[in-house]
């Protein structure tokens, strides 16, 4: 018997093993995400309109005016609540799916966080309730700095079992735009559905990677 | 023969994993501004929007999207491989037909202190005011609004856009050198006959609201021609 057969043999089932499970394990885990805790994900959308503020900057005094522009034949709950879904669906942490009428939720009462008791969650079929509230769109019009779109949303994971708030991130995005509210609004308000569109695209991105950091 | 084995094992669960990156096929991320719309690709039904395109051969391909109520579009759509073309459509919805012309609204025409009462009469090419003590007249044609939005008006300083709901403001137009804000209302029609501005204001809300939308449609229905004129 050679001295390299003799020393090689000890170690050889060692590692056969150990590359078998790891075969194993590969296998098993598309069972381990059978295993994942569900979220059933709410949202309220608090405004259907862009709020601008048209800001007028003279010498010795500042001019602002709110002005409420409607976003029409938009479906912004749809569009928010489509790109949230996709955008979960790559978190493989959870079983994510949209609030249904089975789980009592109410999206505006759970949003107001300083009313918010742990009965208003108790009646959801799954583990945990993602809360997205969106507070609005809006958009500056400025005489100095740069106009802008912005979108304020926040995200909030409570835990079905005990109501507790397991954590709660603000999104704030924005994206610029011409500052012409005539153009902002021609050929059916084109470019505001666009600048909602890429807002909302960012609110979603700005989620994604701040629920990376979340843990629980 | 056992290591050829184990090797096989280990590369097995990689296997689609190779397949994917070797793909050479593409994917469209199709939305519409509507919501649910029927999606067809290249003439074929594929579903509703939103939805993602996969294994999309790469190339120009034609996207269709039709919904009741709206014209159909249809657009070109370049595909590249193993990247996803994303596709944000607006779609035209076909025009509700306007009211009977001239439309009449009581109204409460802003003033930088105080206001006044008087008649508006809205019709296709124009606003028209009256006050009640014939002081105040305007003859306002659509096409010189500048803009046109739900405000009180301007302030010394206000808060974050974010925030405030619009439905309680007025319908302001901005026209060269001045804006012009109005609340529409209705009147109590038992109110004894007098000054319109000592009788009772009701829907000044629902009104106002109505007011605005049908300035908004002429508005924006007026901008396509206007552009037309400026490039000329």
């Amino acid at each position: 018997m050679g001295f390299g057969s003799s020393a090689r043999r000890p170690h050889a089932p060692t590692l056969t093993t150990m590359l078998l499970l790891m075969a194993l394990a590969c296998a098993v885990l598309p069972l381990q995400a059978q295993s994942q805790p569900q979220v059933a994900v709410v949202f309220n959308l608090q405004s259907n309109d862009l709020t601008v503020i048209d800001a007028k900057y003279r010498v010795f005094y500042n001019k602002f005016e709110k002005k409420t522009l409607p976003i029409q034949g938009y479906d912004l709950r749809g569009a928010i609540q489509d790109e949230f879904m996709t955008m979960l669906a790559a978190d493989t942490r959870y079983k994510w799916r949209p609030a249904e009428a089975e789980d009592k939720l109410d999206a505006a009462r759970l949003a107001d966080e300083k009313h918010r008791t742990p009965e208003m969650v108790s009646s959801a079929k799954a583990d945990r309730v993602l809360v997205v509230d969106v507070v609005g769109f809006g958009a500056w019009v400025t005489g100095l700095a740069k106009d802008r779109m912005e979108v304020l949303a926040y995200v909030t994971m409570l835990d079905r079992a005990t109501g507790r708030k397991l954590w709660k991130e603000k999104i704030f995005e924005k994206v610029g735009f011409s500052g012409d509210l005539q153009k902002l609004q021609a050929e059916d308000q084109k470019e505001m559905k666009q600048g909602i569109n890429s807002l909302i695209e960012k609110a979603c991105q700005a989620t994604k990677t701040k629920m990376a950091d979340n843990k629980v | 023969m056992p290591r050829m084995l184990l090797s096989i094992l280990l590369l097995l669960p990689l296997l689609p994993r190779v397949s994917a990156l070797a793909d050479d096929t593409g994917s469209i991320r199709i939305k519409a501004d509507a919501g649910e719309a029927e999606v067809f690709l290249d003439g074929k039904g594929v579903g509703k929007s939103p939805l993602t395109l996969t294994g999309v051969t790469p190339g120009a391909h034609q996207v269709t999207l039709t919904r009741p109520g709206y014209e159909d579009h249809e657009q070109q759509v370049q595909v590249a491989p193993g990247a996803t073309a994303k596709v944000f459509v607006m779609m035209k919805a076909l025009r509700a037909e306007l009211p009977k012309f001239p439309v009449q609204y009581y109204a409460l025409h802003q003033h930088a202190a105080g206001a006044c009462n008087g008649i508006l009469t809205v019709t296709a090419e124009a606003l028209d005011y009256k006050s009640s003590d014939g002081k105040d007249v305007f003859h306002i044609p659509i096409d010189d609004i500048k803009s046109l939005s739900r405000s009180m008006g301007t302030a010394w300083w206000t808060s974050s856009p974010l925030s405030t709901p619009g439905e309680y403001a007025g319908c302001r137009l901005e026209i060269p050198g001045r804006s012009l804000g109005f609340f529409a209302y209705e009147q109590d029609p038992g109110a004894p006959a007098g000054p319109i501005e000592n009788r009772a204001k009701f829907r000044q809300a629902e009104k106002t609201k109505e007011l605005f939308e049908l300035v908004y449609r002429l508005w924006m229905d007026s901008l396509p021609r206007r552009q037309k004129t400026a490039a000329k």
